[in-house]
């Protein structure tokens, strides 16, 4: 880099650079910094920089929106077509680890698909509504426990006609729940409620007393189905509010409108981040919709149907399991508050006992048994469908943090005036 | 951070009022900063001598990130001019109002260009495939897809 020769305009040596101009006034958004006489100006001071081989200056900040806006010809000066040189700090290692486990993931939802077609091979030959079967009882019996699952749907020895109707609609409960996680949950909780009044629709069950069910349905805890049916809607809008005002707090607009774009365009998808059941940019302008986006079409189609599928598979064990971590929590602390908001009964021995009775003699006794005499594994598992939700949701914005401090720690390469004849910039020269 | 536009536009409205309009350019409407209309004539010899242009200018909040949408008014009292590059709906083919944009740009340049534009035009005739264009056309030209065959203007 060859430094300009002193005149009169300026007298130094070196070459001079942005934080030298009297009057810098930013291309982009026009705002301008003007030299107080005694000032000291660095570029940090107001985040000016000359990036190309012009006279052009403008904000980093403004100069890297508008590199991230659009195509190829923005990352050169409109003016000198002088490249402009971005320099990024390498990403955390947390980073890396979060992109392998994802990329582990939407293999195995690949892999998932092809087992999805295997298992449309296998509806084809043993009726679609066998897989169909075996899906919701696997499913049903992760998420009521067996005790409850057995007593409710029937067992091996044979399933109840209710059941034929209860069965067939848990897939898409489920289906909706790896699709919008939260909004899924309260279908499967309105088809537990309905397990209940399903019941006594059986044949033989006719002696029913309703007054210990709307008992139940309000003041027992754990709460009933009808009930968490029924005030779901308010807790997930509080949820949602919640969610979007902390991600509003710590994500800025232009990054995660940028962050769509680009995930659009590139045709990416991201499976542990896949819906953060938020829109951040609810009543802003639509997004372009690249016109090659067809292209990707097909493929990213049969990729998402593979995540849905291995999300509906994963999530009924997934949620059986946090539950029984809740319990396992609620029994080695000992608290008495944990051991009752999880629904822990001191004298589930009994109900068993009689359920087993029940079993084994098919006495049904004068009453139908209902949610509050079970072990409530439901309830559990429920609460650890609500906190793998939350977990997704705040990893999906911890991944966005990080995403959005590598953006924020780019910075774009300062060039001195070298190529400028020095009477023609305004300098300050003290 | 928050939009630039109203920022930056607040910047060129004191511009073009504080006696920095081009000539032949005048601001009728500036009301907002979603909608500029200003109108246009070329000065000097033109096969446009004495008519009067209005165009119409549309702000998204990512101005001047994202480019202005700029139209010729066509209604009861303005006509888009007759030229090979101005569709008779008003929509206009100019690179710079494209993939060409810059922020470096802005309501008076696009102005001072299209003047340009108009000033040294040959022949007053519509572009070839207007009517099929006019048919088809979305309501913003920001959506069609020029391709810029004459790189003149």
């Amino acid at each position: 880099m060859s430094d300009v020769p002193p005149t009169a305009a300026w007298p130094y040596a070196r070459s001079p650079t942005v934080d030298d101009l009297r009057v810098r006034s930013c291309f982009i958004c026009r705002d301008e910094d003007v030299y107080i006489p005694g000032q000291r100006r660095t570029r940090q001071d107001h985040g000016f920089v000359h990036a190309c081989r012009c006279t052009l200056v403008a904000h980093e900040r403004c100069i890297l929106e508008w590199m991230d806006s659009g195509d190829e010809n923005r990352r050169h000066c409109a003016v000198c077509k002088a490249e402009y040189i971005v320099i990024g700090r390498p990403p955390p290692r947390i980073f890396s680890l979060i992109r392998a486990g994802e990329d582990v993931l939407n293999r195995a939802g690949q892999t998932v698909l092809w087992m999805g077609a295997a298992g449309v091979g296998l509806g084809a030959t043993f009726g679609v509504f066998f897989v169909v079967l075996s899906y919701s009882a696997h499913a049903s019996y992760w998420m009521l426990g067996s005790e409850m699952a057995t007593y409710f749907l029937g067992d091996r020895n044979g399933l109840p006609d209710y059941a034929m109707l209860m069965l067939p609609v848990v897939p898409l409960v489920f289906y909706d729940i790896a699709r919008s996680s939260s909004g899924g949950l309260v279908h499967l909780l309105s088809w537990m409620s309905m397990l209940v009044p399903m019941r006594p629709f059986s044949p033989g069950d006719t002696d029913v007393t309703f007054g210990r069910s709307m008992q139940q349905l309000v003041w027992d805890w754990p709460p009933s189905p009808w009930l968490l049916t029924t005030l779901f809607p308010l807790f997930r809008h509080l949820y949602r509010i919640g969610l979007h005002t902390l991600t509003e707090h710590l994500l800025d607009e232009s990054f995660v409108r940028r962050q769509r774009r680009a995930d659009q365009t590139r045709g990416v998808h991201h499976f542990i981040f896949a819906d953060l059941g938020v829109n951040l940019l609810d009543g802003g302008p639509a997004l372009p919709q690249p016109d090659d986006l067809h292209a990707f079409a097909q493929p990213i189609n049969l990729r998402a149907v593979g995540r849905t599928l291995l999300s509906m598979m994963v999530l009924p064990p997934l949620a059986a399991g946090v539950g029984s971590l809740l319990r396992g929590v609620a029994l080695a602390t000992g608290s008495r508050y944990l051991s009752a908001f999880v629904g822990l009964r001191p004298m589930g021995i009994h109900q068993r006992t009689m359920l087993g009775l029940q079993k084994r003699t098919g006495y049904r006794g004068i009453r139908l048994l209902t949610w509050g005499d079970f072990e409530p594994v439901w309830w559990r598992n429920i609460l650890g469908l609500g906190i793998v939700i939350v977990a997704r949701d705040l990893l999906k914005l911890a991944h966005e943090l990080l995403l959005q401090r590598e953006d924020h720690e780019r910075t774009v390469v300062d060039i001195p005036f070298t190529d400028i004849d020095t009477p023609s910039l305004d300098l300050i020269v003290v | 951070m928050a939009a630039i536009a109203p920022r930056r536009l607040t910047k060129e409205l004191k511009e073009l009022t504080m006696g920095e309009c081009p000539a032949g350019v005048q601001l009728l409407q500036s009301a907002d900063f979603e909608t500029w209309v200003l109108s246009l004539e070329v000065l000097g010899e033109s096969l446009y001598k004495g008519e009067v242009f209005a165009l119409r200018f549309r702000f998204e909040p990512q101005y001047p990130i994202a480019s202005p949408e700029v139209t010729f008014i066509v209604d009861d009292k303005f006509k888009a001019p007759i030229h090979p590059h101005v569709y008779s709906n008003g929509h206009i083919c100019a690179s710079i109002l494209g993939h060409e944009w810059s922020p470096v740009l802005g309501v008076a340049s696009v102005c001072i260009t299209l003047q340009s534009m108009l000033a040294s035009c040959k022949k007053r005739e519509r572009p070839p495939d207007n009517d099929r264009y006019v048919r088809t056309a979305p309501a913003s030209p920001k959506k069609s897809r020029f391709h810029y065959d004459d790189d003149t203007v």
